[in-house]
């Protein structure tokens, strides 16, 4: 009866004989066995966990079998004293089903050890549910691998975000970190650009650097040399994920299909590199929606030559520039001025109306407006706070 | 996402920063909430904020720490009317506080005066 009942959960004639002959359970009746078995994976699937889950567990923590409901259920109250629903509860212990054998001294133990390293409530929450192993790893390996960090130069805050991001990196081998931060330096990056790349990216700990760089290889047969790309990846280091790095071709491309040469592409890129962040949808859209303000396909392209951080702007706030700027009587210098729509518009409305009281803005006169703070002073002995505030 | 349809986000604008960033959808609502009112604290307008975001949906998984440590580093370095700068150079939320220090440094050290350097950062696009 219980060998049926094991093999129809999916328990191989191995694992039924392995409880049969593991203590206490083998001091067990059949028909007991039989009962706490289906005592508590009713339980259990109630609170779906799965065949191959409930397997996993029983056969790691065999004792489980000689739980009864009220002592799993008084276990699940401690988890939820520390801050871990049922569900939670249940996600931990499919993952590490040793957490069932310690006590909650032993597990506040560890919580104070993170807490001792200076991670808050959250960060621990975090840490044991993405990786209940933490549990086994000791006291010592723990402060060993935050040292490291430490030593290497992460701040504290750094190093924290890095081991809440990946807390397996807590049992990682010291060597295996090194040769992966040998491996981006190896590409030329510093010291400090490798804290912050890792800093955005912890995952990276976890891949091969030179895999992910062999991606940007797109990039050099279009003309991009290693130095631009380190710089690119220097600026952005967002770039590094994946779900940028496998379209890299595919956006030069589209760039490419909407009129821009190759050397554009590359001072565009090198200039405003958030551009290869954005979708590819996003930058035809963005295209197509400054044509529709009036403008043909070159005309777009010499605009964010000029201006690239058009490919980023909204619409509304580029179209408000464009009006104003046709008002004022500049709207045939925006093609070859684009660089005029970087600048905010009440910005520029305030010094419009100032200049206007003593000259008229005209195709002569214009780069009055865009003068830096020092240079508008020294003309017109107005600081910016008095021009915004009107007080003139 | 609610919170940026309450701040008259449209459903095509969420979508579009979301192809962009999509480690927005890992944000709560709440810090959305916060990293928004910090943009509209400091002076800017709704129109100014869909710019920002628009153009930087990085700002969105940046921390509100880090952003409330870059905005005190403007401050300190003397920086004014922000919301002027941010909605020029949406990026430049994506810069540390240490980056910004550094940077400011950096020209300091090339001789460039207190001024100078606020000049060229405002008005600047590559750097």
């Amino acid at each position: 009866m219980l060998d049926e009942y094991l093999e129809n959960i999916g328990y191989s004639n191995k694992q039924t004989s392995f409880f049969k002959k593991t203590y206490p359970i083998s001091s067990y009746s059949e028909s007991t066995l039989l009962y706490n078995f289906k005592t508590i994976y009713n339980f259990f699937k109630k609170n779906n966990v799965d065949n191959k889950s409930f397997i996993y567990i029983t056969t790691t923590v065999p004792t489980i079998i000689c739980e009864s409901i009220e002592n799993i259920k008084n276990k699940i109250h401690d988890f939820y004293l520390l801050g871990f629903n049922k569900l939670e509860f249940f996600f931990i212990l499919k993952n590490y089903p040793y957490i069932y054998s310690l006590n909650l001294s032993k597990i506040k133990q560890k919580f104070d050890q993170l807490y001792n390293l200076g991670f808050d409530k959250e960060n621990v929450h975090s840490i044991i549910i993405q990786y209940p192993s933490i549990f086994s790893c000791s006291v010592a390996n723990m402060k060993k691998a935050f040292q490291f960090f430490l030593k290497f130069g992460y701040s504290s805050l750094e190093a924290i975000f890095i081991f809440t991001n990946i807390p397996e990196l807590f049992q990682y081998d010291e060597d295996l970190i090194s040769k992966t931060i040998d491996d981006v330096k190896h590409f030329g990056f510093t010291n400090s650009d490798v804290i912050k790349i890792t800093s955005f990216l912890p995952e990276l700990f976890l891949s091969n650097f030179g895999k992910i760089l062999e991606k940007f290889q797109c990039l050099i047969e279009f003309g991009y040399t290693e130095k631009s790309i380190v710089s690119l990846i220097r600026k952005i280091p967002f770039i590094l994920k994946s779900e940028y790095l496998n379209l890299l071709d595919s956006k030069i491309d589209v760039l490419s299909s909407l009129g821009f040469f190759k050397d554009d592409i590359i001072l565009m890129i090198s200039h405003n590199p958030y551009i290869l962040l954005y979708s590819i949808e996003t930058l035809k859209d963005k295209f197509l929606s400054i044509q529709s303000l009036g403008y043909s396909s070159s005309d777009v392209v010499k605009m964010i030559q000029g201006c690239p951080f058009l490919f980023g702007y909204h619409i509304k706030s580029i179209e408000e520039k464009i009006e104003f700027y046709k008002e004022c009587g500049l709207g045939s210098l925006i093609v070859d001025e684009s660089k005029f729509l970087f600048y905010n518009l009440n910005f520029i409305k305030s010094r419009y109306q100032f200049i206007s009281k003593y000259e008229k803005i005209s195709m002569k006169n214009y780069f009055l407006l865009f003068l830096n703070d020092s240079d508008f002073y020294n003309k017109y002995s107005i600081t910016k706070e008095e021009l915004l505030k009107g007080d003139y | 996402m609610d919170v940026l349809i309450r701040f008259g986000f449209t459903i095509e604008e969420i979508q579009n920063m979301m192809n962009s960033n999509e480690d927005i959808l890992q944000v709560d609502d709440s810090e959305i909430e916060e990293l928004i009112k910090l943009l509209k604290g400091i002076g800017c307008s709704l129109n100014s904020i869909k710019n920002i975001l628009s153009c930087n949906p990085f700002y969105l998984t940046r921390g509100l720490n880090s952003i409330k440590k870059l905005l005190n580093k403007f401050y300190e370095l003397g920086f004014s009317y922000l919301y002027i700068l941010f909605d020029s150079n949406p990026y430049i939320l994506n810069k540390s506080d240490t980056d910004l220090e550094e940077l400011y440094n950096q020209k300091i050290s090339e001789g460039l005066t207190k001024s100078e350097v606020l000049d060229f950062i405002q008005y600047n696009m590559f750097f």
